[in-house]
């Protein structure tokens, strides 16, 4: 089941991403998102929710976590990604970047 | 978690009478509270606060009867017929908690169940792992392994509630309520039926072991609810157990048992009528 990002409207949830792999060797697949309080129940939400395989590893993260490398949204937007170089990159980390004023 | 399994029994036909006699009411205890305790996840799949929780309440609803399936099937093992006891008891035969009895009405009394109870059950369950009763090993080891998200998503929201006044009162009178019920599940000190099973090496530590172990899980969650206090490092709990009305066989209130509606759903007495 994939949420796509769905919030609840409380204000102390967030959304977080789920990844897994089926075995060791597997790299990890991202499942979907789930959204959640706390990091305690987004571990417990993400394991029953995308129970559809048998997991070697299941982890999960806060989206605020992901940073956008290419496009010019937000990570996991979804809708279509526009071309890059179009408008200025999604960024929600605050350090300085490269090529930023302060690096310069 | 180590597990040093004693030599001991390959099958129930191997216990000697008492023993045999005290696990298979042990056993009935949590399958008969592990079948209830799904029912009562199970009411709040639709109405939980979030999708996320609703989803989590089915897939503990799913694992308890899953637990509950594997131990009424071990029951045949001691003079039980598995078919007779998950689909034909009276309620008065039943060994499910009062706390199960019907349906609950607020989040923070399922988060009782959730939390306090399905805790204290599987406080007892760990009590199996090394025990000499060798065909109970793998079971419940896997039942545990299912057992943690449950503590965990109970832990996770009654850690929420506490962060609001509101939350924190709705809570405190929940498991006020459901505090005395976990507290004797264990049964009282030097209980003669789990004295004879630590003695025989069926389960490892007495029931007031046992109890600590519960307090010391639950205890950081609920500290400030003014049901227990701390101790030389130990969680104690503020009230005494209340032993009036206790029945030792069925390890619940002697009075009562689950409703017309919870026991119908047990037995799946709507749908076999059809068959």
């Amino acid at each position: 089941m994939k949420n796509d990002g769905i919030t609840t409207g409380f204000p102390d949830e967030q959304i977080y991403e789920v990844f897994a792999r089926k075995q060791r060797a597997d790299r990890f697949e991202h499942v979907g998102t789930i959204t959640a309080p706390n990091r305690k129940l987004a571990r417990v939400y993400a394991w029953q929710t995308y129970d559809e395989a048998k997991w070697f590893e299941m982890t999960v993260a806060p989206r605020t976590a992901f940073s956008a490398v290419n496009l010019t949204q937000a990570p996991f937007t979804l809708g279509g990604a526009p071309p890059m170089g179009q408008g200025s990159v999604a960024d929600n980390d605050s350090t300085p970047g490269y090529g930023t004023p302060a690096e310069s | 978690m180590t597990e040093t399994t004693k030599s001991g029994f390959k099958s129930a036909a191997e216990l000697p009478d008492d023993l045999h006699s005290h696990l298979g009411i042990l056993l009935l205890s949590l399958a008969d509270n592990k079948r209830m305790l799904g029912i009562r996840y199970s009411d709040w799949i639709l109405g939980a606060p979030s999708v996320e929780a609703g989803i989590a309440c089915s897939a503990m609803a799913q694992d308890e009867w899953g637990h509950g399936r594997i131990i009424y099937s071990m029951l045949k093992d001691f003079g039980h017929d598995p078919a007779a006891l998950e689909h034909e008891r009276t309620s008065e035969e039943y060994r499910s908690s009062e706390l199960l009895d019907c349906d609950v009405s607020s989040w923070p009394e399922l988060l009782a169940l959730n939390f306090l109870w399905d805790t204290a059950i599987s406080v007892q369950v760990e009590m199996l792992l090394e025990s000499c009763f060798e065909p109970i090993h793998y079971k419940v080891r896997k039942l545990l392994e299912e057992e943690r998200f449950h503590f965990d998503h109970g832990s996770g929201w009654t850690s929420r509630l506490m962060t609001s006044d509101e939350g924190k009162n709705a809570l405190g009178k929940a498991f006020a309520t459901a505090w005395n019920a976990c507290l004797r599940w264990f049964g009282p000190e030097n209980d003669p039926l789990i004295e004879a099973l630590v003695e025989g090496g069926i389960v490892s530590t007495n029931a007031d072991c046992a109890r600590m172990r519960w307090l010391n899980r639950v205890g950081p969650t609920v500290r400030d609810l003014g049901l227990v206090y701390t101790e030389n490092s130990e969680w104690v709990s503020e009230p005494a157990p209340d032993w009036n009305g206790w029945s030792p066989v069925r390890r619940r209130a002697s009075e009562g048992g689950p409703d017309a509606d919870s026991l119908a759903r047990a037995r799946g007495d709507r749908n076999r009528s059809l068959l």
